[in-house]
């Protein structure tokens, strides 16, 4: 059964356009990492947040684990999914990080001992040991961005949802963002990463859903997500750096390091 | 500005081009006027002319279903207490056993509400068509410091700020389980952790826009430039004088015993 499942859904902001033209948006989601990649305005925001309830499509039917989101309050959801909004000034309102990070799981009343356990952990992933007293609004973006991750975090939710986490990142931001969806990976969580950074893509993400004006133009593993190249230009992305070099060499569509390095070696 | 944030509908109607300062007398000429004048049929009649324009400019529907849902809960309870308990009440109208309904509450309440569905249709007439940054750019243009506008425009937004500003909050902490819909009881639980940080967002925004005024020379003591002309005419200004000079005018003839 799939964690995440949406059936012709159809949605429209007040006074717009509809964000997924006819039939409306269909797609299923396994767990481990997916990458949800497209255009500015694809409508990629649109459709995380209508997987935990901030908006509510027109028709169509949303699931998460089985969870008819229809039926259930955004807070009811907030059990289920971690959400990570991709602006951090649209989700940070506490007065510290600690603050900021325990909000979810003390308002869902989780026992003590799992609220610290929680929070202590979503911090250190997060590379926020020693920032706890700071005012989040006194950190910069990159920074805001993390406390926002480990506030979807600390709840411990089956699925994670992480508007362009990779925003504003340095080096060693995206690879500490790269062992974290990793590792929630390993604990059997489902991780749906909004991301425009294609390398993190193809080393982060076993699979990839492209959208296109609204539309689902690929869904499937990563590993053959930029094969087309016709959809990789309208959909405004480009493939990883790895995969243009393994192009040029003759090696193939390598979509990360790794698998460079295995068709290098053949 | 975005629609979202204030009542303003887009428009191309002869209100909606019509000087700001013009709309601007009207509404509050005719508000002041449907509280001057002594009888029912005088509000009936500024009331009539004001639907006439809410019409005219196209935001009928608009307007219905925002001052239905204001005007007539304030109707019926004055009409209530008013007909069973105002003091002048002598003249029954129909008795239902020991409860009874005078006319004298009856005509007095039907004043009050007509007053203040002018009040209503007047604001509204002019919000719907007046985009709130044109309200300060008139003011400035006519002589209003930009200190002074800056104050009128701010003020204006405040209410769409801070609701907009209060969504977000809110779409943040529902985000995080915090249940903010539902019953009564909870929704007032959910009141606390949104007052605190909606108070300090302000505060936070506030000092940000000086900053930002500040950098684009808002402190400077320069001539400015107007953004825009507005269009203004002769009538207008006639219509302005005269709807301006009516409020006087009407409280003269009360005075000297108008009824
Ligand atoms: N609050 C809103 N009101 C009206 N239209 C909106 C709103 N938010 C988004 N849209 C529109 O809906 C469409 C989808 O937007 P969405 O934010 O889902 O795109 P996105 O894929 O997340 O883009 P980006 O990569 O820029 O974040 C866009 O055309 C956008 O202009
Ligand atoms: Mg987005």
């Amino acid at each position: 059964m799939p964690e995440i499942r949406l059936e012709d859904v159809r949605f429209a902001y007040p006074g717009g356009v509809d964000v997924y033209p006819e039939p409306g948006l269909t797609l299923a989601l396994g767990d481990g990492v997916t990458a949800l990649v497209g255009e500015n305005g694809a409508g990629k925001t649109t459709l995380t947040k209508l997987l935990i309830g901030l908006l509510r499509p027109r028709a169509g039917s949303v699931t998460v684990q089985g969870e008819d989101v229809a039926k259930a309050t955004v807070a009811a959801m907030a059990r289920i999914v971690g959400y990570s909004f991709q602006n951090p000034d649209d989700q940070l309102f506490e007065r510290t990080v600690r603050a900021e990070v325990s909000f979810g799981p003390r308002v869902l009343r989780k026992p003590v001992a799992e609220v610290e356990r929680g929070v202590a952990w979503a911090l250190e992933a997060c590379g926020l040991k020693g920032r706890e007293e700071v005012h989040p609004h006194d950190l910069g973006l990159s920074e805001r961005k993390w406390v926002a991750i480990a506030s979807a975090l600390a709840g411990e939710p089956q699925v994670v949802v992480l508007d362009e986490p990779t925003l504003g990142q340095d080096y060693p931001s995206r690879e500490r963002l790269r062992s974290l969806v990793a590792q929630l990976a390993d604990m059997g969580r489902t991780v749906l990463v909004v991301t425009h950074d294609m390398d993190f893509v193809g080393e982060a993400c076993s699979s990839t859903v492209v959208l296109s004006e609204g539309a689902v133009r690929y869904a499937g593993p990563t590993a053959a997500a930029f094969a087309d190249r016709d959809l990789v230009d309208e959909a405004g992305i480009e493939p990883p750096h790895v995969t243009s070099l393994a192009r040029r060499l003759g090696l193939g569509d390598a979509v990360s390091e790794r698998a460079f390095l295995a068709a290098l070696g053949r | 500005m975005a629609g979202g944030l204030s009542l303003y509908a887009e428009g191309t109607s002869l209100l909606h081009r019509a000087h700001p300062l013009t709309k601007g007398v009207l509404t509050l000429s005719a508000i002041a006027l449907a509280f001057i004048a002594p009888s029912l049929w005088w509000v009936v009649g500024i009331l009539v002319v004001l639907l006439a324009l809410v019409t005219a400019a196209g935001v009928l529907r608009r307007f219905f279903a925002v001052a239905l849902a204001i005007l007539l809960p304030i109707t019926l309870l004055l009409l209530a207490v008013q007909g069973f308990a105002n003091p002048l009440n002598r003249t029954v109208v129909f008795a239902l056993g020991p409860i009874v309904y005078y006319r004298e509450g009856l005509a007095f309440a039907a004043l009050a509400a007509l007053r203040i569905a002018c009040l209503v249709s007047a604001t509204f007439l002019f919000s719907f068509t007046t985009r709130p940054a044109d309200i300060a750019e008139a003011l400035m243009q006519r002589g209003l410091s930009p200190r002074m506008g800056y104050v009128v425009q701010s003020a204006l937004q405040i209410i769409p700020q801070t609701l907009e500003m209060a969504g977000r909050i809110q779409d943040a902490q529902r985000a995080r389980g915090l249940e903010t819909q539902g019953s009564l009881p909870r929704r007032a639980r959910a009141y606390l952790p949104l007052m605190l940080p909606l108070v300090l967002s302000s505060l936070v925004a506030t000092q940000e826009r000086a900053m930002a005024l500040e950098v684009r020379g808002f402190g400077l003591k320069v001539k400015r430039i107007a953004r825009y002309e507005f269009f203004d005419s002769t009538l207008q200004r006639a219509l302005r004088w005269a709807l301006a000079l009516a409020v006087p005018g009407a409280i003269v003839a009360r005075v000297a015993g108008w009824r």
